[in-house]
C-alpha cells in the first residue's frame, strides 16, 4: 500500500526540561535521585491509611515541594496536579530559555518571549488528574444532594485541568491537548506535540504530563492492582513483587531543531520518533505477550531510523509487576537479540514508582544521559533472567557515552508507546 | 499525502438510536430535551436534557454488555452501526494498521458514581469493577478489544473540544499512513457530577438551550455517541465502497484566557478555525457551513460569532452557521462528533439542519442561524467546532469528496 511522497520530516529538539518528583522539585533533584539507585518510596503520610492496608508505601511528591515555584494565588486555587504542572512547566520554559515569570491569571505580560509563548501549546497525559475534585464534590451530594456541586471545583474534575492551567498561567495560546492511556499517557501526548509541530500548528510544545496518587486510587490498586507489599518495585528483578505508585509532573520543551539552534536555545536531544499501539489484553491486565511489546520498540526505531545496534540504552517500562516485565525482557530479546554487544536496560520505576507521566520523566532522564554520560540503573533491581542482546543495569549508574536511548511506555489496559531520543551532534 | 474519506458514520442522540433516525430528526428540527430520568435531579434547578431516546443496546452477548459502562455501550452500538455502514469486516482486516481516536470526558463516571454511593451506604462490599471505569480511557480500550484495533488507540480529553480533536487526530493517522483504517468520533453520557456541575455554575437553560437566540439562557446538556470509519480515499475506492465525505484536517488553539469562560472576542475559536483551514489547504471562500459550538450560554455565542467574523471577514453573512444542541443538547466529549456526523451527512445529502429554536436576533449574534427549517443546498466545505473549559478550541474540516483518489 503506498504511504505517500516521502518528505524528510521535520527534526525536533528538546530544548527546556522541568520535573516535580518523589525526589522533590527540579530537573537536578530528579536526576540525582534516579542515578542514585535509591527507591523514592516513602511511607503514605498524606492520608490517613487504615490499619489493615497492607500497602503503605508510595513514591510521593512531598507536601510543600513546589511552594517556591507556584505563586501563592495558584497553590491556594489549584488542584495539586496543576501546580505539580506549574512547577514542571516553569522550569522547562525557564531552561529553554523563556521568560517564564509567573503572570497573574489574567492579562498579557508585556516581554520579548510573548510572541513565541502565544504560539507554543501544550500537549499533557494524565491518568488521575481531577480525582479529588471529583471526590470532593461528591461527597457534597452525600451531604446536601445534587445542589452540592461547588461552582469552583467542577472544572478541576476534567483530567485536561493542568494543561489549561499551565497554558492560562503562561499564556501559552497554541494547541492545548491532554491524552489519557493509562500509564502510557505521558509519552502518548509526545505523539500529539509532534503532530501539532509537524503540521506548522505550532512554534513550540510544552509536552509531559501530571500526576496526584491519591486516597481513591491507593484503596482501588490496593484491593486490585498488583502493588508491592513491601514498597519496592523490583524491575526485572527475579523476586519482584509488584509495582510502587508514584507521581509528580515532567514537561519539556519541544521546537524545531532549526528554530531552537537559530534562538541559541540549549539542545538537550531530539526527539526522533513516537510509535503508539495497542496490546490486546484485559482492561486493567499489563500486557503479557511480548509481540506487540516488540512491534511497537520496532516502530519506534523504524520511523527514527535508528537500527537495533545504534541504541545505547533502553530506558524500559517494566515497573516490577510479573507479566508485563517478563513481557517487555522477552521483546528486549527480539528486538536486540542480534546485537554484537548486549544493550544496556533498566527501569527508572524502582525510584521514581509508577504513573501516567513515567513516560515524560523517562525522557527527562535520556536528555540527562546524553548530556552526562550517567546511565541510571534500576533501583530495587539484584537478580534477573537471562535474555539475549539485553544487559540490565543494576547497582550504581554506569558510566558510558549515550547517544541513542529507546523509551518504552506500557499501560495497564494495553496502551503501548514508545519513542526514540537522539544526542543533537 | 493520502486523502482521508468518511466511508461509514453512526450515532446515538435524544433524537434516536440510530444515525439515520437522529439526522431525521434533526432535518425537522425536532427537540430531544426531556425531563432526565437517569437518576434524581429533583433538587437540581434543573431536570431536563437530552438522554439517550433509548438505552444504548450494542450487538453484543450480554454478558460482555452488562460489564460494560453506559458510554461504552453508546460508543459500541455507534461503533457497529458505522462499521456496517462502510462494510469492512473487522475480522478481516490487519489488527496493527488500524486506529482508534476518541473523545471523552465521562466515560464511566455514571458507574464510578453508583459505586461510590453503594460503598458511602455501607450496605455491602461495592463491587469495585464499577468504579474502575472511572478511567477516561476505559472506553477506548473497550473498544478496541471488542473490535480487535492494535493500531494506536488514544483518548483525547480536551473537555468539550475533546472529540472534535480527536477525528482531527483519526484522519491525521491515516494522511500520514500510520493507519489504514481508523474509527475517530467520541462519546459521553450523562452523570450526576456533570449535571450538577454545569447547573452549579448558571450555565443550564432551565426549558431548552437556545443557540444565538436572544432569550438564550444557557445550554441543555444532553448525551451522544458518534463515529466516524476513515480510510484512505484510494483503498475505498478500489473497495467500491460509498465516500460520504473527506476530512481534510483540523485545528487546534487555546484561549489561555480563563478557566472557563470564552475569550470575549473569541481570539482562540478565530485561530482554532484559520489553523484548520490552513492545514486543510482550503479558502475560507468555499465554506459554506459551520457547525457551531453553540451552546446558548450568553457569553460562548457572541463569542463565536465574532471569531466567525473574524474568519469569513465581509463573507460572514454568506455562512450558513448551523447550532444543533437546541435539539440534542450539549453532550460534552462527544459534542463534536456529533457535530462532525451532521456535518458529513450535510455535504453527503446537500441539505444543512436549521438551529431550531432560533427566534429573536441578538445584536451580538448578527450571523445567518439557519433559522426554522432545513436548508437544502449544496454544500462543499463545512466547519466543525468545539470549544472546553481551559480554553481549548478545535475546529474540523469536512468536505464533500470531489473525483479523483
Amino acid at each position: 500500500m503506498s504511504r505517500g511522497a516521502v518528505v524528510p520530516p521535520m527534526r525536533l529538539a528538546i530544548s527546556g526540561i522541568g520535573a516535580v518528583s518523589c525526589f522533590g522539585a527540579g530537573v537536578a533533584a530528579f536526576g540525582e535521585g534516579v542515578e542514585s539507585g535509591e527507591s523514592g518510596a516513602a511511607p503514605i503520610e498524606r492520608w490517613s491509611l487504615p490499619p489493615e492496608c497492607r500497602i503503605r508505601l508510595a513514591a510521593l511528591v512531598a507536601d510543600g515541594s513546589v511552594s517556591q515555584r507556584v505563586p501563592a494565588e495558584a497553590l491556594r486555587r489549584l488542584d495539586r496536579a496543576s501546580r505539580f504542572a506549574l512547577a514542571a512547566g516553569r522550569e522547562a520554559l525557564e531552561s529553554a530559555g523563556l521568560s517564564a515569570d509567573i503572570p497573574g491569571a489574567v492579562g498579557l505580560p508585556a516581554d520579548s518571549d510573548r510572541d513565541l509563548r502565544r504560539r507554543t501549546g501544550v500537549a499533557a497525559g494524565t491518568n488521575s488528574a481531577g480525582m479529588i475534585p471529583v471526590r470532593d464534590i461528591f461527597e457534597g451530594f452525600l451531604r446536601e444532594g445534587l445542589v452540592g456541586a461547588s461552582p469552583n471545583l467542577f472544572p478541576f474534575t476534567l483530567p485536561g485541568t493542568a494543561a489549561g492551567q499551565v497554558a492560562l498561567y503562561f499564556k501559552l495560546a497554541g494547541p492545548n491537548l491532554t491524552v489519557c492511556r493509562k500509564e502510557a499517557s505521558g509519552l502518548s501526548a509526545f505523539a500529539a506535540a509532534a503532530d501539532t509541530l509537524r503540521a506548522g500548528s505550532a512554534q513550540a510544545m510544552l509536552t509531559g504530563g501530571a500526576e496526584d496518587y491519591n486516597e481513591i486510587l491507593h484503596e482501588a490498586y490496593a484491593r486490585v492492582a498488583e502493588l508491592s507489599a513491601e514498597g519496592r518495585a523490583r524491575p526485572f528483578d527475579s523476586g519482584r513483587n509488584g509495582f510502587v505508585p508514584g507521581e509528580g509532573a515532567f514537561f519539556v520543551l519541544i521546537e524545531p531543531l532549526e528554530l531552537a539552534q537559530g534562538r541559541g536555545a540549549v539542545v538537550r536531544g531530539e526527539l526522533a520518533s513516537v510509535a503508539l499501539r495497542q496490546a490486546p489484553c484485559g482492561l486493567h491486565d499489563w500486557p503479557s505477550d511480548p509481540a506487540p511489546l516488540a512491534a511497537v520498540m520496532e516502530e519506534a526505531l523504524r520511523e527514527a531510523g535508528a537500527g537495533a545496534d545504534e541504541v545505547d540504552w533502553v530506558c524500559a517500562s517494566a515497573n516490577g509487576t510479573r507479566e508485563l516485565d517478563d513481557a517487555e525482557a522477552a521483546a528486549l530479546g527480539r528486538v536486540f537479540g542480534r546485537r554484537r554487544r548486549p544493550v544496556a536496560v533498566s527501569s527508572l520505576k524502582g525510584a521514581i514508582g509508577e504513573s501516567g507521566v513515567s513516560g515524560p520523566a523517562q525522557v527527562i532522564a535520556s536528555c540527562r544521559a546524553i548530556g552526562t554520560g550517567v546511565v541510571p540503573p534500576s533501583a530495587g533491581t539484584a537478580e534477573t533472567g537471562s535474555f539475549p542482546g539485553v544487559d540490565f543495569v543494576r547497582g550504581p549508574s554506569r558510566l558510558a557515552p549515550v547517544t541513542t536511548v529507546l523509551i518504552n511506555s506500557f499501560g495497564s489496559g494495553g496502551a503501548l508507546a514508545s519513542a526514540v531520543i537522539r544526542r543533537v551532534l | 499525502m493520502r486523502r482521508v474519506a468518511v466511508t461509514g458514520a453512526g450515532a446515538l442522540t435524544a433524537l434516536g438510536s440510530t444515525l439515520p433516525e437522529t439526522w431525521q430528526g434533526l432535518l425537522e428540527g425536532r427537540c430531544g430535551i426531556r425531563p432526565v430520568t437517569l437518576f434524581d435531579t429533583s433538587a437540581c434547578r434543573v431536570q431536563t436534557g437530552g438522554q439517550f431516546a433509548r438505552e444504548p443496546g450494542p450487538a453484543l452477548p450480554s454478558r460482555t454488555a452488562r460489564r460494560m459502562s453506559r458510554t461504552d455501550r453508546a460508543a459500541a452500538q455507534a461503533a457497529q452501526e458505522a462499521l456496517r455502514d462502510s462494510g469492512l469486516d473487522p475480522r478481516a482486516w490487519e489488527p496493527a494498521r488500524v486506529g482508534l481516536f476518541l473523545g471523552a470526558s465521562t466515560s464511566g463516571l455514571f458507574e464510578a458514581e453508583n459505586w461510590w454511593i453503594e460503598q458511602r451506604s455501607g450496605r455491602r462490599a461495592a463491587r469495585l469493577s464499577g468504579a474502575l471505569n472511572y478511567f477516561l480511557n476505559a472506553t477506548a480500550d473497550r473498544l478496541a478489544g471488542l473490535f480487535g484495533i492494535e493500531g494506536p488507540v488514544v483518548t483525547i480529553a480536551t473537555a468539550c473540544s475533546s472529540s472534535v480533536a480527536a477525528i482531527g487526530a483519526g484522519g491525521d493517522a491515516i494522511r500520514s499512513g500510520r493507519c489504514d483504517i481508523a474509527l475517530a468520533g467520541g462519546a459521553d453520557t450523562f452523570a450526576r457530577l456533570t449535571f450538577a456541575g454545569f447547573t452549579s455554575l448558571r450555565a443550564i437553560d432551565p426549558e431548552r438551550c437556545r443557540p444565538f437566540d436572544a432569550r438564550r439562557k444557557g445550554l441543555s446538556l444532553g448525551e451522544g455517541a458518534a463515529i466516524l470509519v476513515l480510510e484512505d480515499l484510494r483503498t475505498a475506492r478500489r473497495r467500491g465502497v460509498r465516500v460520504l465525505a473527506e476530512i481534510l484536517g483540523y485545528g487546534l488553539s487555546c484561549d489561555a484566557w480563563h478557566t472557563t469562560a470564552p475569550h470575549p472576542e473569541g481570539d482562540g475559536a478565530a485561530r482554532a478555525m484559520l489553523d484548520a483551514l490552513r492545514r486543510s489547504r482550503v479558502d475560507a471562500s468555499r465554506v459554506g457551513c459551520v457547525f457551531a459550538h453553540g451552546t446558548g450560554t450568553p457569553a460562548n455565542d457572541p463569542a463565536e460569532t465574532a471569531a466567525i467574523h473574524a474568519v469569513f471577514e465581509s463573507r460572514a453573512g454568506d455562512v450558513a452557521v448551523s447550532g444543533i444542541k437546541s435539539m440534542i443538547g450539549h453532550c460534552l466529549g462527544a459534542a463534536g462528533a456529533v457535530g462532525a456526523v451532521a456535518a458529513v451527512m450535510s455535504v453527503a445529502d446537500g441539505v444543512i439542519p436549521p438551529t431550531a429554536g432560533w427566534e429573536v436576533r441578538d445584536p451580538q449574534c448578527d450571523l445567518d442561524y439557519v433559522p426554522g427549517s432545513a436548508r437544502v443546498t449544496a454544500l462543499d466545505v463545512a466547519l466543525v467546532n468545539g470549544f472546553g473549559f481551559g480554553g481549548t478550541n478545535a475546529s474540523l474540516v469536512v468536505a464533500r469528496c470531489e473525483g479523483g483518489e
